[in-house]
C-alpha cells in the first residue's frame, strides 16, 4: 500500500513561489551586474564585411563589446544532448555570417539597459546581403548554400550534407512497402504540414555569470540542461571544466525551449573579459526570433489496408525544416516515426525516411512532443482518412490495428533517437481502456459524426491515439545522493531538472516512500553541477522514469546504511534489525532507538559517521505512456470559428506518482496542442522577418479558448518503472491537432492537412 | 526602448497646450501603451496625465467622457452601463484583460485613429463628438476623414442621448486577440446605419447597405442582400490577422447577424 | 528626476528617468515578485495593484504612480497565502511564474467585487496568461476558493 506515492501533495516549492519569493534567474543577480545585449542581424542571410565598434566603445558606461574578431571560433551545437551530441556542430558564438533574421552579430556589456541599447545603435556593420532560402521545400540543392564553411561537421553519421543544405537524413524499412501497398485493397496517399510552433513560455530566456571567490566561473541560467551547459561552455570557450559551475534556479517554463544554450556563452565571455557579473534577459521578441521553434515538417503518408480492415503498410516520408542551425535535427525527426509508428504494430511493412534541411528561418529545436506531435498529426489524420475510405468506424479501425499490452513493434528495435533503438515488449499498455473511457466521457456514440445545432452551427467529435517514451535507453542517465542529517531528516541531491513540472516534489515523494518517512523530511536540492550528481536534464520524458529509478535505488541504499549502522551500534547482526522509518529496533526488542536520536548520535557521540547513499540509473527500455484524445467541437460555418467545447484525454502513464501534478502536465500539454492546432499561427514575410514575434500577434490559448477539459488516468503499472510509473511530461500535447482535424472533417467533410486550422482557412474552404 | 529627452507634467490643459505648441518636436503622452513599443527618443514629452481629463459626466441630454478616462473606468461606470444599450461596455469589456483596460484611455485610442479599435466602432454609431482644445467640436466620423496637422489636444468626447437603439458585435479568432472585424448599428424606427471597422481600416459607414435595409422590407432575402452590398461597397485588405477575402466573407456574416439582432 | 512612491505602505524617494516604467523600478527596488514576461502588455505577469486596482506595470510610467498606493504581493502575504493554498492543493502552481500575478489580480478583484461569482472571477482574470497548466487546474482552485465546488 503506497503512502507517499500515488498521492497528490502540494509541490515543495509551491507556496514560496506563489508568495513571490525571489527564486528565478533574474531575481538573483548580484549588485552591479552589467547588462548584456546582442546586436542581431536584420537580414536573413548576410556576410559581415566589416564591423566598426569604435563609436560605441566611446559611450560612457559601455564596458565591453565583442564581435567575431574577439571570440573563440570553435564550432559547437547549442543542443542540450548527451555527448558526443547527435546534432551537427555548425554554430560559432559569432560568425562572419548571419543565417537568419535575429542571428547574433555582436554583443555589448554596459552599466544599464539604456546604455547598452544606445551602444548597439552605434555599432556600424557593413553587410553583404546574400539570397535567402525561406522555403524548406526548395532548400535541397538550392543555389544558396547556408553552411558553406568547411569545418562544420557531425560527430556521428547522421547524413550531414551541408553542400545540399541537408543537416541530417534518415531511412529505414521493414519488409517491402511498395510490394505491400500494391497488394492492398484500400490505400490513402496524402501530405500533411505542421508549422514552427513557438514555446512561448512565460519566462524569457535569461542567464547571468560571475567569478566567485575561488576564481571560478559560475553561470546561473534558466536552463533544462545544466550539465550539458557546463560541458559545452568548457569545450567551446576552451575553459577548464573544473573552473565552471552551472546552477539552475527556479524556471518559468521551458517545454524544450530551454534545452539548448542561448545566453550562457555571452554572459560567460563577458564576465571573463570584464571580471564583473554580467546578465542577459531576452526580450520577448528575441525569444520568438532568436532562440528556437518547433521543427516545421511535411509528411507524405501512404497507408494500405485489406478488405477485412487490417492495416498492412505504412510509408512515412518526411521533410523537416531545422532552420539556420541543426540543433536536434535528426533526433526530432526520428521521434516523429519512433513514437508514432509502433502504435500500429500489426503491419507487414513500414518505411520511415526523410531529410532535415537548413533554411534561413530561426533555428528549430526541442519542443515538447519532439517530433511525435508532427508525426501524430500526419499519421492519425491519415488513419481517419483511410477508415473513411473503407467506410469503417475510425475507433473500431484503430482498436483492430493498434498495439496491445504484451506486444512489440519492429520499430522499437530499429528506431531510437539519433541511432538504433531497443527491442521491447510493452509491459503496460491500456490504450484499449483509454479509448473506451474517452468514448464514454465525450459521449461519442451520441455525437459521432456530427449534429446540426442551428442554421449556422455544427457540433462534431474527433479522436486520435498517441504514445511517447520514458527516457532514451542506454543514453539517459540520472543519479541521486541522499545524506542523513541529525534529527532524522534527509537531503536529496539530484541533477534532475525541475522546470516547473514538480520533479523535485515527486522525487521527494519516491524517497519518502522507500525511507518510510514524511515528505517534509526529504529536503531536495537539484541541478547544480558542483553540488548535485549528474542528470541529463529535463527532456525526453526522462525525469520520472530515469531519475526516479535512481532516487529509489539511492533511498534503498540509504535504508541499508542506516540498518547497518544501527547493527554496529547495537552490536548485533543487521538481519535482526527492524526499521519502520521512525524507529530502529531489534527483533528481540532488547534494543530500540528513534531515527531522530540515532542520527544525532551519529553526528556527535557514538561511532560517528556521515551516512551518504548514492545511485545511478540508465534505462534499458523506454516504456511508452499512451493516450487517447477526444474532442467535441462546434463550428460556426459562417465564420469558420472552431470552439473546443470539450477535450477528454485518458492517459496510461503507469502509476501517476503525484496524480494532481501528472494531471496538470497532461492538461497543459493538451492546451498547447490545441494552440498548435487552431490558434498559433507563424507568419514570416518573404525576406525572412518574423511578423508574429510577440504575444500580441502570436496567440497562445487564453482562458476562454477552451471549454471543458477532462483528464483521467488508466489503472496501469509499468514493472520497470519507479513504483510502476512511466513518464508523463510530453504525452498530453500529441493528439489535439489530429483530434481537431478529424472532428472538423466529421463536421464538414472538409479535410485540412496543414496546421493551424484557422477560421480563415476553414471558411474559405467551406465557401468553395 | 522609448526615451524622453525632456519631460513635462503640466497640471492644466492650458499649460499642456502651451508647452505642446511652444516646444519643438513635442508630443503628447496620453495612453502610452503603443508608445512603449517604439524604439526612439521623444525630444519633448508633454504628459497630460495630471490635467484632470479623467471624468464621466451626465446631463439631461448628453454624456461626456474625458480623454484620459480609462476603459476600466468606463466599464465600472453606471452612466455608461445605463445608456446607449450598453454598447460601449460590449465593445470594450472583452479586450485582453482588466489590467490593460485599467490603463488604456479613450483619447489614446481615438486620436491616433486605430483601425482595429472596438471602441471607435461603437462610438461612431453613437454620433460621438470630439472636443479639441484649440479647434473645438468635430464629429468623430469627420475627424476620421480629416487630416489635421495643427497641434491640438483632445479634451473630451460627448454623446447625445437619444431614443435610437444601438447594437455592437465583433469577430476575434482568439479571445484575447484584436478583432478581425467589428460592427455597430444604429436603429431609429425604420432607419438603419451600419458601421464596419477593423477592416483592418477604421470604422466606416456602409452607406449603400444601410440605405438598402432602411428602404426595403425586413426579410431574410433583403438582409442577405444588404450584407452583400456592404461587403461590396467597403474596402478590405490583408494584414497579419486576416486576409482580404476572409474579411469580406465575415462582413456578410456580421452584417446579417447584427441586422437580425436589431429587428428581433 | 526624483519621485515619491508608496509601495506596500512604505514611502520611498526614488531617482528615475521620466521614461522608466513601473515594472523596472519595482524590480530594481527588490520587489522580485513582479515579473517581466512579454514587452507588449499581453501576458499579465507584471500585474500590480494601483490604488487597489490591477494594472500592467510594464505599461505604466513610474512617474504617473506618484501619490498612488502601489501593492505588490510582498505587501499582502497573508491574503496571498490564503488563495495560494487552493492553487497548490491542485498542483496548479507548476512553474509559478504567472501565479503571483494571478493571485494579486484576484485580491484586486475582491477590492471591487465583494462576493464575486465564478463567471465574474474568470472574466476578471482573463488577462492572466499561463502556458504551463492549461488553466483547468487554476479554475478548479478558483472554484474551491469561492466555495462553488
Amino acid at each position: 500500500m503506497m503512502k507517499r506515492v500515488k498521492v497528490s501533495i502540494p509541490k515543495v516549492d509551491g507556496l514560496g513561489l506563489l508568495k513571490g519569493k525571489p527564486a528565478y534567474t533574474d531575481d538573483l543577480i548580484p549588485d552591479n551586474t552589467l547588462i548584456v545585449k546582442f546586436l542581431r542581424s536584420p537580414h536573413a542571410y548576410v556576410k559581415i564585411k566589416s564591423i566598426d565598434i569604435s563609436k560605441a566603445q566611446k559611450i560612457p558606461g559601455v564596458e565591453c563589446i565583442l564581435t567575431h574578431h574577439d571570440v573563440p571560433k570553435n564550432l559547437f551545437t547549442r543542443a542540450g544532448q548527451g555527448y558526443p551530441e547527435p546534432s551537427p556542430h555548425d554554430k560559432r558564438i559569432f560568425d562572419e555570417y548571419a543565417r537568419y533574421v535575429g542571428d547574433e552579430i555582436a554583443a555589448v556589456a554596459a552599466i544599464d539597459e539604456e546604455t547598452a541599447i544606445k551602444a548597439l545603435r552605434e555599432i556600424h556593420v557593413e553587410y553583404e546581403i546574400l539570397p535567402e532560402v525561406m522555403d524548406f521545400e526548395k532548400s535541397i540543392d538550392n543555389e544558396t548554400i547556408i553552411h558553406m564553411e568547411e569545418d562544420s561537421h557531425s560527430k556521428f553519421e547522421i547524413g550531414f550534407n551541408p553542400k545540399r543544405n541537408i543537416a541530417a537524413a534518415y531511412s529505414m524499412e521493414v519488409g517491402n512497402v511498395e510490394e505491400e501497398l500494391k497488394k492492398c485493397d484500400y490505400t490513402v496517399e496524402q501530405s500533411y504540414y505542421t508549422h514552427a510552433q513557438a514555446h512561448a513560455m512565460m519566462e524569457p530566456h535569461t542567464a547571468f555569470a560571475y567569478i566567485d571567490f575561488q576564481e571560478r566561473l559560475t553561470i546561473v541560467t534558466a536552463t533544462q540542461v545544466p550539465f550539458h551547459v557546463r560541458r559545452i561552455i568548457s569545450k567551446t570557450l576552451e575553459y577548464p571544466m573544473n573552473k565552471i559551475r552551472v546552477i539552475k534556479p527556479r524556471i518559468g517554463g521551458g517545454f524544450g525551449g530551454k534545452q539548448a544554450l542561448h545566453g550562457e556563452f555571452i554572459v560567460a565571455l563577458m564576465t571573463l573579459k570584464t571580471g564583473k557579473p554580467c546578465k542577459i534577459f531576452y526580450t520577448r521578441k528575441e525569444v520568438f526570433e532568436s532562440t528556437c521553434s518547433r521543427h516545421k515538417m511535411r509528411f507524405d503518408i501512404r497507408l494500405g489496408a485489406d478488405k477485412e480492415g487490417n492495416l498492412k503498410a505504412i510509408d512515412m516520408k518526411g521533410l523537416s525544416d531545422t532552420g539556420a542551425y541543426g540543433e536536434h535535427a535528426l533526433t526530432v525527426f526520428m521521434v516523429a516515426g519512433s513514437k508514432t509508428l509502433p502504435l500500429y504494430n500489426k503491419i507487414n511493412s513500414v518505411k520511415f525516411s526523410g531529410d532535415i534541411v537548413y533554411t534561413n528561418n530561426v533555428s528549430a529545436g526541442a519542443f515538447r512532443g519532439y517530433g511525435a506531435i508532427q508525426g501524430n498529426f500526419a499519421l492519425e489524420s491519415a488513419i481517419d482518412e483511410l477508415a473513411k475510405k473503407m467506410n469503417l468506424d475510425p475507433i473500431k479501425f484503430r482498436e483492430k490495428n493498434m498495439i496491445k499490452e504484451g506486444e512489440t513493434s519492429a520499430v522499437f528495435k530499429i528506431m531510437g533517437e539519433g541511432r538504433e533503438g531497443v527491442e521491447m515488449y510493452v509491459e503496460s499498455c491500456k490504450l484499449d481502456f483509454c479509448i473506451k473511457r474517452g468514448k464514454e466521457l465525450i459521449k461519442w456514440d451520441e455525437k459521432y459524426p456530427y449534429k446540426k445545432i442551428s442554421e449556422d452551427k455544427i457540433r462534431s467529435v474527433g479522436m486520435a491515439i498517441a504514445m511517447q517514451g520514458s527516457g532514451i535507453p542506454y543514453i539517459d542517465m540520472g543519479s541521486a545522493i541522499i545524506k542523513l542529517n541529525e534529527d532524522g531528516f534527509f537531503n536529496l541531491m539530484v541533477g534532475a531538472t525541475d522546470i516547473g513540472t514538480g520533479s523535485d516534489t515527486i522525487l521527494a515523494q519516491m524517497a519518502a516512500e522507500v525511507l518510510e518517512t514524511e515528505v517534509e523530511n526529504i529536503v531536495v536540492y537539484s541541478s547544480d553541477t558542483d553540488l548535485t550528481p549528474f542528470d541529463v536534464g529535463a527532456y525526453a520524458s526522462s525525469t520520472t522514469y530515469v531519475s526516479g529509478n535512481s532516487v529509489i535505488s539511492a533511498a534503498k541504499n540509504m535504508r541499508e546504511l542506516i540498518i547497518q549502522a544501527a547493527a554496529e551500534k547495537f552490536e548485533i547482526n543487521a538481519k535482526e534489525i527492524l526499521f519502520d522509518g521512525k524507529i530502529l529496533k531489534s527483533k528481540d526488542e532488547k534494543h530500540c532507538m528513534s531515527l531522530k536520536d540515532f542520527s544525532t548520535q551519529l553526528y556527535y557521540s557514538d561511532k560517528q559517521k556521515q551516512l551518504v547513499a548514492n545511485s545511478s540509473y540508465v534505462g534499458h527500455i523506454s516504456p511508452p505512456p499512451y493516450m487517447a484524445g477526444f474532442a467535441e467541437i462546434e463550428i460556426d460555418i459562417k465564420t469558420g470559428k472552431i470552439d473546443v467545447i470539450e477535450f477528454v484525454g485518458i492517459v496510461d502513464c503507469g502509476t501517476p506518482i503525484n496524480p494532481n501534478l501528472a494531471k496538470i502536465q497532461v492538461e497543459g500539454g493538451i492546451l498547447q496542442g490545441i494552440g498548435m492546432a487552431i490558434h498559433e499561427e507563424v507568419k514570416i514575410n518573404a525576406k525572412g522577418k518574423m511578423l508574429t514575434n510577440n504575444l500580441m500577434n502570436y496567440k497562445i490559448p487564453a482562458r476562454n479558448d477552451i471549454g471543458k477539459l477532462t483528464v483521467e488516468f488508466a489503472e496501469s503499472y509499468e514493472p520497470s518503472g519507479p513504483f510502476g510509473a512511466k513518464s508523463v511530461g510530453e504525452i498530453g500535447i500529441d493528439t489535439p491537432p489530429a483530434v481537431i482535424a478529424n472532428a472538423v472533417f466529421n463536421a464538414t467533410g472538409i479535410r485540412i492537412r496543414d496546421l493551424p486550422i484557422t477560421p480563415e482557412k476553414l471558411l474559405l474552404k467551406i465557401k468553395q | 526602448m522609448l526615451t524622453f529627452k525632456h519631460y513635462y507634467q503640466p497640471t492644466t490643459i492650458d499649460e499642456a497646450y502651451n508647452l505642446f505648441v511652444e516646444k519643438e518636436k513635442s508630443e503628447i503622452i496620453g495612453g502610452c501603451i503603443f508608445l512603449r513599443l517604439l524604439s526612439r527618443e521623444i525630444e519633448n514629452a508633454v504628459d497630460i496625465y495630471k490635467c484632470g481629463l479623467n471624468f464621466i459626466k451626465e446631463t439631461d441630454d448628453t454624456v461626456e467622457i474625458g480623454a484620459m478616462t480609462t476603459y476600466g473606468d468606463l466599464e465600472r461606470n453606471e452612466i455608461i452601463k445605463n445608456n446607449f444599450n450598453g454598447i460601449i461596455i460590449k465593445a470594450i469589456e472583452h479586450i485582453v484583460g482588466i489590467q490593460l483596460r485599467n490603463i488604456i484611455s479613450v483619447g489614446g485610442t481615438i486620436v491616433p485613429k486605430y483601425g482595429f479599435s472596438d471602441l471607435i466602432t461603437a462610438l461612431i454609431a453613437l454620433d460621438t463628438k470630439l472636443h479639441f482644445y484649440k479647434s473645438g467640436e468635430i464629429l468623430l466620423s469627420n475627424y476620421i476623414n480629416s487630416h489635421k496637422t495643427e497641434k491640438d489636444i483632445l479634451i473630451k468626447i460627448s454623446i447625445n442621448k437619444s431614443k435610437s437603439q444601438f447594437f455592437y458585435s465583433n469577430f476575434k479568432k482568439s479571445s484575447n486577440d484584436y478583432s478581425v472585424l467589428n460592427i455597430s448599428l444604429k436603429k431609429d424606427a425604420k432607419n438603419f446605419k451600419i458601421y464596419v471597422g477593423s477592416r483592418p481600416k477604421i470604422a466606416k459607414l456602409a452607406e449603400k447597405a444601410s440605405a438598402y435595409i432602411s428602404e426595403n422590407e425586413i426579410n431574410s432575402e433583403n438582409i442577405i442582400k444588404a450584407s452583400e452590398i456592404a461587403a461590396e461597397e467597403l474596402n478590405f485588405s490583408t494584414d497579419i490577422r486576416a486576409g482580404k477575402d476572409y474579411r469580406k466573407e465575415l462582413c456578410k456574416t456580421l452584417v446579417e447577424r447584427i441586422i437580425m439582432e436589431a429587428v428581433k | 528626476m526624483i519621485i515619491n512612491l508608496k509601495i506596500n505602505g512604505i514611502e520611498k524617494n526614488i531617482k528615475i528617468n521620466p521614461h522608466s516604467y513601473l515594472l523596472d523600478i519595482l524590480r530594481d527596488l527588490g520587489y522580485k515578485s513582479v515579473k517581466k514576461g512579454c514587452d507588449t502588455g499581453s501576458c499579465g505577469v507584471c500585474t500590480v495593484l494601483l490604488n487597489g486596482k490591477p494594472i500592467r506595470s510594464c505599461s505604466f510610467l513610474a512617474v504617473r504612480a506618484e501619490n498612488c498606493e502601489i501593492t505588490t504581493i510582498e505587501g499582502v502575504q497573508k491574503q496571498a497565502e490564503e488563495i495560494a493554498k487552493y492553487i497548490t492543493a491542485e498542483g496548479a502552481d507548476q512553474c509559478g511564474y504567472c501565479s503571483p500575478s494571478l493571485i494579486l489580480t484576484i485580491i484586486g478583484m475582491k477590492n471591487e467585487i465583494k462576493n464575486p461569482t465564478y463567471e465574474e472571477t474568470l472574466k476578471y482574470v482573463k488577462g492572466n496568461l499561463c502556458r504551463c497548466t492549461g488553466y483547468e487546474g487554476q479554475h478548479r482552485a478558483i472554484r474551491k476558493y469561492l466555495g462553488v465546488e
